[in-house]
């Protein structure tokens, strides 16, 4: 449970928690789709600085929290740079060789390019996910953006059985460890060993799928004639965070253009 | 997610059945609600069961249960199926627990402690459940220097806790300044509300977990310091969920797995205990394929079939038949009797009463120090404040019957 703390810890007092779940989906979702086509470095950083900035004011999540959601999107986007600094598809400006390795120019650019993108979806996903109740956010998607409550519910459900899986997976160890089942190295004593693990997670999980599905059934989670205890709905508050959110980014494409460094997909990866 | 962990057993049952009443139902099925839950917990439900009778006269309850003590008193009609799931009996309860009660017993399904009682003492047995595996006076047991229920005081302890404190990451503290110990051939039993730790502690007693503070100390070293290939040899632990267990795909396998000697002594001591067990017809089946008793069985006998220094069992009795559950304990009778220290996790109340030498009391992470049962179970106030009550038999009157078995003579 404690691994998944980010997504535990949503600070719910903060303004951002209290904009519609939908709306916040929709405005990361059109950002980092906007972003995938933006090459240039200036651009890149002001977006993502804006998405930390709106994530610390806005969100009031403590950078500590931030720094250690990001933590795989800095892997993610580390590999690209390094993948694109030293093998660039074309030979440019070399800076500097190191033996059979040579670093070009473009290809660094290219690939800060690429790290700082990851960063940014890294940024607007947090942004979502660290201010949202899950449970607010599946009633909105079913009265806002119109999904079967059916599908949406059982979404939540899963969602709630994520942590269980890893505790389960930490008991079959332990029960297999006292079984005296070794943790043998090696690539055939590691295969054996997922196949072990699997078996029984895979056991289990099904089983808690068909019990929750009867359960949902039993419940009435299929959704005719539903009424609602709590029901999502648009505010003002919901239109001011869009409109901030798409007027700050189109301005910063906007000075992007003004200042001649804006730098959009062209049809090639590389130029 | 939102705030569910903090609710008890109880409460969380309750909270489901209210979810089904919302939708205003005529038929309401439950399946074992009172299953693992502890006593407190199975009597909130029972309770919530008997407001609705009373008040929504015009809503069908169908109950499926094996702890019949409880409910008993609610339900109108009994209907009893048998294992090939034919309607073997449909009856009023009085009728079925009396004059049928013969025969519900030769379909090896649950009885309420009374009928059981009953029908032993028509039968001219004194021991309800088998025979005591021991022989031992009180006054052979309370002139014990200590006195403190203990068959073997004066060897050491298998198991020892001295001073154990643990949490789970940035958890709230789970055990708390914990001590005890468990002797060779000592069967012990640790009881307490949902959530007080007993898991918890089954999981530190074998290893699994290390203490923050404190020691664990299994034959006089710390636990972890077993080396991993003995530890399978040494000492066993019977898991909630048998499945987390399994690592072959058939049962003869699973039971044969990681036990020393010859091909025929091997061979030889797992039949014995598949055969114990009733699991003898499934050799040849994945584990997997079996059903939620079989597989607790299964479990079971993998730690039953060779001898061992200390078994941990959590809630060994929970989807047992009465058979299957009596041949279980015959087994750790057996094991008891040949010097191992069996330490039980339960709810049954009935369980510690039968067959425990000590009983350890938990409440929020603290342990209490261990009493023999008949002194546990004499303290009703201390037992309501730790979450649970006597056992049914003791209720019933007929404890001095059963429990005569086992320190007469």
């Amino acid at each position: 449970m404690m691994r998944h703390s980010v997504f535990e810890n949503y600070e719910l007092d903060s303004p951002l928690a209290t904009i519609n779940p939908a709306v916040k989906l929709i405005c990361s979702v059109v950002v980092m789709l906007f972003v995938s086509v933006v090459f240039d470095l200036q651009t890149l950083s002001l977006i993502t600085g804006f998405g930390a900035l709106l994530l610390l004011g806005l969100g009031r999540v403590q950078p500590l929290l931030i720094a250690r959601a990001l933590f795989p999107f800095v892997l993610f986007g580390l590999g690209f740079l390094w993948m694109n600094a030293l093998l660039p598809r074309s030979a440019g400006t070399v800076l500097f060789t190191l033996g059979p390795v040579a670093l070009s120019a473009e290809g660094l650019r290219n690939g800060v390019s690429f790290f700082l993108r990851a960063l940014t979806f890294g940024v607007w996903s947090v942004l979502f996910v660290a201010s949202t109740e899950p449970t607010r956010f599946v009633l909105s998607l079913v009265h806002q953006l119109s999904v079967p409550p059916r599908i949406a519910y059982s979404a939540l459900a899963a969602y709630r059985y994520l942590p269980s899986l890893q505790i389960e997976l930490d008991q079959i160890r332990g029960a297999h460890r006292l079984r005296g089942v070794g943790e043998a190295g090696g690539v055939r004593g590691k295969l054996q060993r997922v196949y072990r693990y699997t078996v029984p997670l895979l056991a289990g999980a099904l089983r808690r799928a068909g019990r929750v599905a009867a359960a949902m059934e039993a419940r009435g989670f299929s959704g005719t004639n539903r009424t609602w205890y709590r029901k999502e709905s648009l505010q003002l508050r919901d239109a001011a965070y869009a409109l901030c959110v798409f007027s700050v980014t189109a301005s910063i494409v906007w000075w992007g253009m003004y200042s001649g460094t804006l730098m959009l997909w062209s049809g090639r990866l590389w130029e | 997610m939102n705030g569910f962990d903090r609710l008890s057993g109880g409460m969380k049952q309750r909270l489901v059945i209210a979810a089904l009443l919302a939708m205003q139902p005529d038929i309401l099925v439950l399946d074992e609600p009172t299953s693992n839950l502890d006593p407190a917990g199975v009597r909130d439900v029972v309770e919530l069961l008997g407001r609705l009778c009373a008040e929504r006269p015009e809503l069908t309850l169908i109950l499926v249960e094996h702890r019949l003590d409880a409910v008993v008193p609610l339900v109108q009609r009994v209907l009893v199926l048998d294992s090939a799931g034919r309607l073997a009996l449909d009856s009023s309860p009085g009728e079925a627990f009396s004059t049928h009660a013969e025969q519900l017993a030769a379909l090896n399904v649950w009885l309420p402690s009374e009928t059981y009682a009953r029908l032993a003492a028509s039968r001219g047995e004194l021991a309800v459940w088998g025979a005591p595996r021991r022989q031992m006076s009180e006054a052979q047991v309370s002139s014990k220097p200590g006195g403190g229920g203990l068959s073997q005081p004066d060897a050491a302890p298998v198991l020892e806790f001295e001073h154990v404190s643990f949490s789970y990451r940035s958890g709230r503290p789970v055990l708390r300044d914990l001590s005890f110990a468990v002797h060779p051939g000592e069967v012990c039993a640790v009881v307490g509300a949902n959530g007080c730790g007993k898991s918890t502690l089954a999981k530190l007693a074998v290893g699994l977990h290390g203490p923050d503070a404190g020691k664990v100390l299994f034959d006089g070293r710390p636990v972890a310091e077993i080396p991993a290939r003995t530890v399978a040899d040494r000492l066993g632990l019977v898991f909630q969920n048998p499945e987390h267990q399994f690592v072959t795909d058939c049962v003869l396998d699973e039971v044969r797995f990681n036990v020393q000697g010859s091909e025929e002594e091997v061979q030889s001591a797992a039949r014995r205990v598949l055969d114990a067990l009733r699991l003898e017809e499934f050799v040849d089946r994945n584990p997997f394929a079996l059903s939620h008793g079989q597989k607790r069985r299964l479990s079971a006998a993998t730690m039953l079939v060779s001898p061992k220094e200390l078994l941990v069992l959590d809630e060994p009795t929970f989807g047992q038949d009465p058979s299957a559950l009596e041949e279980l304990l015959r087994m750790l009778n057996a094991a008891a009797d040949q010097g191992t220290a069996v330490v039980v996790i339960t709810h049954d109340m009935d369980l510690v009463w039968r067959r425990a030498d000590t009983v350890y009391g938990m409440q929020e992470g603290r342990m209490l120090p261990g009493r023999k049962p008949t002194e546990f179970f004499a303290d009703i106030e201390h037992l309501i404040h730790l979450g649970l009550e006597e056992p049914a038999c003791v209720r019933y009157g007929v404890a001095g019957l059963e429990r005569a078995g086992r320190s007469g003579k």
